[in-house]
């Protein structure tokens, strides 16, 4: 039967495909399971039944264009499973179609050299007639190929079946992008939801509730994060270790996504559980930087600074891991940067060593901590914020809250990015010890590394601390701790050489000396703790004066940094100071 | 507030010796620190060597003692005991006690009466 026979079937109305009714149903039927089917494969099984009942083919294929990997592919029945068959852009009859973009109608699939039998061969189906159209959406991307195969009626498909298939693959295109589109929204939304848990989860591991640090001592806390669009991983915390230590640290977990997430989630958590148990800033690294190393083969890593803060005396023991450098801001609108111990990123390599440096936190200044979504924060043009632009706003920075430096900064940020959207995390945490010193002044004096100058501070001391108003017994215990510190210094740190620098502070809650000198580190835990029952004789020499220091104090810090050491001694004024 | 040093120089720890019966009495005031505490044990050499057999040191007027200061005290009682020499301390301050009793020596390397007049009613 020739193409001109075909052509002059007579139309017969109802169920035959000439009934202008009839494609027309068909194409409504695939516009409605478009709306109604969320599931690809439910989809297809739409075009395919309405495209072989209409094209009355025997059969009916639609191939999938996979873009990426430049592919068409299908499920195809093969015995009672549904397989998925791939095959490359070009190869066999509806490859070629997806290349072309041309209908091809084939009389005998076999008489064709583009046919690829192993189809057939595969699904023991024996292919005839075959009539191949492209399915293009409006922008004219290639959303697959539609194919009928066998005319049932034994003959080939004519150019009406052409112009029929042609229009049923263009609806049928912009159906399965639609369901393509939901799928992906669906999933989209499903990851959202996920993200958002993992935000949730990671936020409720950071400290939000200020006052707690407020009610216990001068400390006051105040920390502000907010998210980029993706999970980061910044964080910060915040907690006393023991009465009048504060601990606190801000981290940047490298990367962004569920990975930093959980990252971030483990490096808090460790952070936090080696921190209360008493390390030092730099011992914290150390053991965080052991920890996270072991078995790191994504090599992650985060950036992070710890501090451990004396709220009574403000002196402030620091390691940093690779993270920006924290700034002191002063009363007087100055500010200071804290740039010393400075170590690697924590996290990539076990053999990375952390030193510590000290500071002292005066009463009413502002230590101001950050991540690098403020300095790297990014304009419409590409432009950073930077570390310059950063330091240019906390000098001078008018605001009397830490809350109010927060924001000030954060206006300043959103002013220069100006509605470019955020691409990293921002954090900042402050800290402030409030209350200046009961009379306003520190003493400094400086003698000469020497036993005689021993008489020389006692007596410097004493008048400090009749001037201050403590009585006798406070400023004997001082005296005499101050006495069994400087001595130990002299005989065994720096004998002779250079100068001890004593400064003294008085504030509305305690009396802190600290000494600073030159030599060999000398630290009051290098004595072992005398044996107070055995002939003095044979004790330890300067381990009873240590033990005498330890007993009549507070708290003694010790720091050696550069050459230079620093010991301080702290004593609790309670109600004794007005 | 800065401290002229200078003016502060000089040994700040005094001696006052009277006799009452066969006892020298040694008034200490003022400081007992690591530079001043030697001259404690040079005295009390010195008052050994003019033939002193007994001896209380009143510590009334003592408002420093550091661990220094209480090792020379310990190096004299152990140079007194080994002669057959007596020594007494009375009338520490509460601070003073305070130390001798955080080092272990209260009362037990040596006892610290409330006057002399205890330690002379204690010899009759």
């Amino acid at each position: 039967m020739d193409n001109e026979s075909k052509k002059k079937t007579p139309a017969v109305c109802g169920r035959h495909r000439y009934c202008q009714s009839y494609p027309l149903n068909a194409i409504i039927e695939i516009s409605k399971a478009a709306g109604r089917e969320v599931q690809l494969e439910n989809l297809l099984k739409v075009i395919i039944d309405k495209t072989s009942e209409l094209m009355d083919a025997d059969r009916c294929t639609i191939f999938i264009c996979d873009e990426t990997a430049n592919e068409l592919w299908s499920y195809v029945a093969i015995g009672i499973d549904m397989d998925e068959i791939r095959f490359p852009l070009g190869a066999g009859i509806a490859g070629d179609v997806a290349l072309t973009r041309k209908t091809a109608n084939v009389p005998d699939a076999y008489e064709d050299t583009r046919f690829n039998a192993e189809f057939d061969t595969r699904t023991g189906y024996r292919t005839k007639s075959l009539l191949c159209c492209p399915m293009v959406n409006v922008e004219g991307r290639l959303i697959g190929v539609l194919q009928a195969i066998n005319k049932n009626t034994g003959s080939q498909f004519d150019e009406d079946d052409e112009t029929l298939i042609e229009y049923l693959a263009g609806y049928s295109a912009i159906a399965i992008e639609r369901a393509f589109l939901t799928d992906r929204y669906v999933e989209y939304k499903k990851n959202q939801q996920i993200m958002d848990l993992a935000r949730e989860i990671q936020m409720n591991m950071l400290p939000v509730d200020f006052s707690s640090i407020c009610g216990n001592s001068d400390a006051e806390v105040y920390a502000f994060i907010s998210a980029a669009a993706d999970v980061g991983g910044d964080f910060y915390d915040f907690f006393f270790i023991r009465e009048n230590v504060l601990c606190f640290a801000i981290g940047d977990v490298s990367g962004k996504g569920v990975p930093a997430a959980l990252f971030m989630a483990v490096a808090k958590t460790l952070f936090s559980s080696i921190a209360r148990e008493g390390a030092s800033p730099g011992q914290i690294l150390h053991r965080l930087n052991q920890e996270l190393s072991r078995a790191n083969e994504m090599m992650m890593f985060v950036t992070i600074f710890v501090g451990i803060l004396d709220t009574v005396s403000g002196a402030f023991i620091y390691s940093n891991g690779g993270h920006n450098s924290p700034y002191i801001l002063n009363c007087d609108g100055t500010i200071e940067t804290l740039a010393a111990a400075a170590g690697p990123a924590v996290g990539l390599m076990n053999t990375a060593h952390y030193t510590e440096d000290m500071a002292t936190l005066k009463r009413d200044s502002i230590m101001f901590l950050y991540t690098d979504g403020i300095d790297e924060a990014k304009d419409k043009t590409g432009r950073m914020f930077t570390v310059p632009r950063l330091e240019d706003v906390l000098r001078n920075i008018a605001a009397d809250s830490l809350q109010g430096v927060s924001d000030k900064v954060l206006s300043e940020v959103a002013g220069f990015t100006a509605g470019a959207p955020q691409s990293d995390d921002i954090t900042i945490l402050s800290v402030r010890l409030n209350g200046g010193l009961s009379k306003g002044r520190t003493y400094v004096t400086s003698v000469e590394c020497e036993i005689k100058s021993i008489p020389v501070i006692l007596n410097i001391l004493g008048e400090v601390l009749q001037d201050q108003g403590y009585d006798n017994h406070f400023s004997f215990d001082v005296k005499v701790a101050v006495d069994e510190a400087c001595t130990n210094i002299i005989n065994y740190s720096c004998t002779g050489n250079g100068k001890i620098e004593i400064s003294i502070e008085n504030n509305n809650r305690a009396f802190i000396v600290a000494i600073k000198y030159p030599g060999q580190r000398f630290a009051p835990d290098d004595a072992s703790t005398p044996d107070i029952d055995s002939p003095l004789e044979q004790r330890r020499i300067g381990g009873l004066g240590i033990f005498f220091m330890k007993q009549l104090m507070n708290k003694i810090d010790y720091v050696h940094t550069n050459g230079v050491n620093v010991l301080t001694m702290t004593k609790y004024s309670e109600v004794k100071n007005p | 507030m800065k401290f002229d040093a200078k003016k502060e120089e000089g040994a700040t720890l005094i001696f006052d010796y009277r006799t009452q019966n066969d006892t020298l009495i040694i008034t200490m005031s003022g400081s007992m620190d690591s530079y001043t505490a030697p001259e404690f044990t040079r005295a009390i050499d010195e008052k050994l060597a003019e033939g002193h057999g007994k001896f209380i040191v009143n510590l009334d007027n003592l408002n420093h003692l550091s661990s220094a200061g209480l090792r020379s005290i310990l190096v004299v009682l152990k140079k007194i005991t080994g002669s057959q020499k007596k020594m007494y301390f009375v009338s520490a301050n509460e601070d003073v006690n305070r130390i001798f009793k955080m080092a272990g020596v209260y009362n037990s390397m040596f006892t610290v009466y409330e006057s002399e007049e205890d330690v002379f009613k204690l010899q009759s």
